[in-house]
């Protein structure tokens, strides 16, 4: 109470409007990254929510649909599931499906994917002198799937220009609203 | 309501909402539900090579052939308004010296909605070479093959189901050095 009576006291009013612009844009940033930080704990996966890019999974998964994915430990890799993964040295994430799985007595698993709408499997796509992947190389398991949203993302990578354009908007309209 | 950009932002906002919210309705009215039918499998023969592996990693390796039918009626309890399309795949599981669980996928199909959904298949061979990590294959009492299938919803869960109905097969004891299949 004292303190607001200072505050109002010796800010101009403009100020103390901006101060709480950027105290609620604070506060929506974080809550925004609280969520995704949540969601990578529950999921046990580091990227829970992922954007199809390749048509490799027609006509199951088209170009920018939106893929929910857990990792968690207890969930065995089991031929047939829908797997995305990141080939070592390489950070574009790939969707296919796990055709052939080899696992030790100790839990130890290597496993073989191949895309839907691929003829061959994966070999030729992973690294030179590649045979298998491991439970390493998984970003997740893909559960859930919503058609459609992503659209988004790949038109923001495809044309830069539109991100930017989306981005000076955002920025122009937490500024001037309220104003 | 008084001018054309408000207008259209408040009915951009409408159809956002009532998209999501049909979007969710296909999703929880069918997040539930028992995708299980019965499977028959048969198999009509099994043989048996040992060649080096030209898939992958270049060892000797078993190598498996197997003659398969398939027969089941798989429309009324999967198919409904939240199915887009099915992913059939038919896999072999079996436990080796050197590894405890092997799962091979045999032959797959994919059966979009409004195709023909009896299937009743005779004499299939399998798509996908059958190949060992090793030489686990020969003289393999129990090698069970399932019918397995992954429904793909408009939205929603991606659900992997079994079929109830799978054989156990065992391998020979010897290896085929006729060059025939």
């Amino acid at each position: 109470m004292y303190l607001y009576f200072e505050i109002t006291h010796f800010f101009p009013s403009f100020c103390l409007q901006l101060y709480y612009q950027v105290l609620n844009f604070g506060m929506i940033v974080s809550s925004a990254l609280m969520i995704w930080k949540g969601l990578m704990v529950v999921t046990g996966s580091e990227s829970p929510i992922v954007v199809v890019l390749s048509g490799s999974m027609e006509p199951a998964f088209h170009r920018g649909d939106l893929l929910f994915l857990t990792n968690r430990v207890e969930d065995p890799i089991r031929v047939g599931e829908i797997v995305v993964f990141r080939i070592e040295g390489r950070e574009i994430p790939i969707v296919h499906r796990v055709l052939k799985i080899h696992e030790k007595e100790n839990g130890d698993i290597k496993f073989l994917t191949k895309g839907d709408n691929n003829a061959v499997d994966d070999r030729g796509l992973y690294k030179q002198g590649q045979h298998w992947l491991e439970k390493k190389d998984v970003v997740g398991r893909a559960r859930g799937f919503v058609p459609y949203i992503g659209i988004v993302t790949i038109l923001m990578n495809d044309y830069p220009k539109f991100k930017y354009a989306v981005l000076f908007m955002l920025g122009l309209f937490v500024l001037v609203h309220r104003e | 309501m008084n001018t054309v950009l408000s207008r259209a932002n408040s009915l951009f906002a409408f159809s956002l909402s009532v998209m999501a919210a049909l979007t969710f309705g296909c999703f929880i009215t069918t997040a539930f539900k028992d995708r299980r039918v019965p499977v028959d499998i048969h198999v009509s023969k099994v043989m048996l090579k040992n060649v080096d592996d030209f898939t992958g990693p270049r060892e000797r390796s078993d190598l498996g052939f197997i003659t398969f039918d398939l027969s089941a009626d798989i429309l009324p309890p999967i198919f409904d308004w939240n199915v887009k399309q099915l992913f059939l795949y038919l896999s072999a599981e079996y436990a080796t010296k050197s590894n405890s669980l092997n799962q091979v996928v045999l032959w797959d199909k994919i059966v979009l909605r409004g195709e023909n959904t009896k299937l009743n298949l005779r004499d299939m061979k399998s798509k996908y070479f059958f190949f060992d990590d090793g030489n686990g294959l020969r003289a393999n009492k129990n090698i069970t093959l399932t019918l397995s299938w992954n429904v793909v919803p408009n939205a929603g869960i991606l659900p992997l189901v079994a079929g109830s109905g799978h054989v156990s097969i065992p391998f020979p004891e010897t290896y085929e050095t006729t060059k025939s299949y």
